[in-house]
């Protein structure tokens, strides 16, 4: 009997002591889970780390369509950073759709390359373009049906210009009044309005016009 | 005596004949020597051209591909109130759908003879014709002119041959460069003669009582104002 009683005492304090483990490793789980109570100080979230994009160099496209509207000047220009522009002129014939590849430069971003109104000779065999700076404006004729080359580069208006050492300062190129005869402006040295001249791209010469445009 | 009334009578008809000559003058053409005598499309491919003296590609016209068929009714507004405006001075061409903008482009008007301003209606139009004048280094004779529009009113007569029109020898638009006339690039030539009245029912289409043509108005200067029609200025 005594012994009955020693080993159910026994046997009561083990049960009990298993309990109390299961109990408080219950415990020791469930305060992991739980939130940190308010007495404690909070907490900032720590910032979640995040790559800088990349700057996407900006491209624009600008068209000029030929008169009788069969082939398109494109220009296509590209930030180059820091502080260039790529340009690139190409001619799509709009009937076979197909693109070709005129020439490509790059400039300091003071530099620029503008398509007019007028750009395509009459018989959109070639075509002018306007180069802009800060110290001065050219006019480059190029070919529209080939890419350009060291045996066929373009011509350059401005440069001719000088070299022929036509009065005054070139103004401007307007158009074409033929399909190889470019018409230029100029202004005198007093600043009023130069006498016109058709520019032959056949022959690089100038002529002057008895009328001013 | 009789021979002597004789003699006075012929040197009287000679003095006025010759008065009578000074004083009337032939109204000038803008184009003045194809005027407005032919008003038959004509297609002349593979036809030589000059301008200011030179030879001049002159493109082909292949009126089988042509789109300047019968307008398709919905395409444009057919109750819409159309009109153009020409600005000399800075060489515009404005055309309006009631007082909507539909379209502006460059133009040129005249140099060698000029553009008479005024206010205008669209008599006849002609899908293709051939237009010829002026003198020396200036002479012209352009076969396969495009999208022909003659206009007129009571001072300048319809057979003055004045006309909006496409053109293919030059590519100086924003800048006189006619004898007259109102130059476009074809394609813009094209969108106009598509869009005026009237309606294009052949090569050549007269205005009617029932579609009467698109007035055109040419001023020195023009002013835009928005949501009503321009105004001329001077």
């Amino acid at each position: 009997m005594r012994r009955i009683n020693t080993q159910v005492y026994i046997g009561g304090i083990a049960l009990v002591c298993c309990i109390a483990a299961i109990a408080l490793t219950i415990q020791l789980y469930n305060l992991g889970n739980h939130p940190v109570i308010a007495t404690m100080p909070a907490m900032l979230p720590s910032p979640t780390p995040s790559a800088t994009p990349l700057p996407v160099p900006k491209t624009s496209i600008s068209t000029q369509i030929s008169p009788d509207g069969s082939v398109d000047l494109i220009l296509k220009t590209k930030e180059v950073p820091p502080n260039q522009t790529q340009y690139i002129l190409s001619v799509e014939n709009k009937q076979k759709a197909k693109e070709i590849e005129i020439a490509r430069y790059s400039f300091i971003n003071t530099e620029k390359i503008i398509l007019p109104f007028n750009a395509w000779s009459p018989d959109n065999k070639y075509f002018f373009v306007q180069q802009t700076s800060n110290a001065t404006d050219t006019y480059l004729v190029f070919s529209a049906t080939e890419k350009e080359s060291t045996e066929k580069p373009h011509i350059d208006v401005g440069a001719y210009f000088l070299e022929k050492e036509v009065p005054g300062k070139l103004d401007q190129v307007i158009g074409w009044a033929a399909p190889y005869l470019l018409i230029v402006t100029t202004i005198q040295e007093d600043q009023t309005k130069g006498p016109s001249y058709w520019f032959d791209t056949t022959s690089n010469s100038f002529l002057r016009l008895s009328h001013a445009f | 005596m009789k021979r002597l009334l004789i003699a006075h009578f012929i040197l009287l008809f000679i003095a006025s004949f010759s008065v009578f000559s000074f004083v009337y003058q032939e109204p000038v053409c803008a184009n003045s020597i194809s005027c407005a005598k032919n008003l038959s499309s004509v297609v002349e491919n593979d036809s030589p051209g000059t301008f200011l003296g030179m030879n001049i590609p002159v493109p082909d016209i292949d009126l089988s591909k042509d789109t300047s068929k019968e307008v398709v009714l919905g395409e444009h507004d057919t109750t819409a109130i159309k009109h153009i405006y020409v600005d000399l001075e800075t060489q515009k061409l404005y055309a309006f759908e009631n007082d909507q903008l539909f379209f502006q482009t460059l133009v040129s008007t005249g140099k060698w003879g000029r553009t008479p301003p005024g206010i205008y209606r669209i008599w006849v139009k002609i899908r293709s014709t051939r237009m010829s004048g002026g003198s020396g280094s200036d002479a012209y004779n352009l076969p396969n002119v495009p999208y022909v529009m003659f206009f007129f009113n009571d001072a300048v007569s319809k057979d003055r041959g004045y006309s909006l029109h496409g053109a293919y020898w030059h590519n100086n638009f924003g800048y006189p460069m006619s004898h007259g006339c109102v130059n476009m690039r074809q394609i813009d030539a094209e969108k106009i003669y598509n869009w005026v009245n009237p309606v294009t029912q052949q090569t050549t289409t007269y205005e009617s009582k029932e579609d009467p043509g698109t007035q055109i108005t040419i001023c020195s200067k023009i002013q835009l104002n928005e949501g009503s029609l321009p105004v001329c200025v001077e």
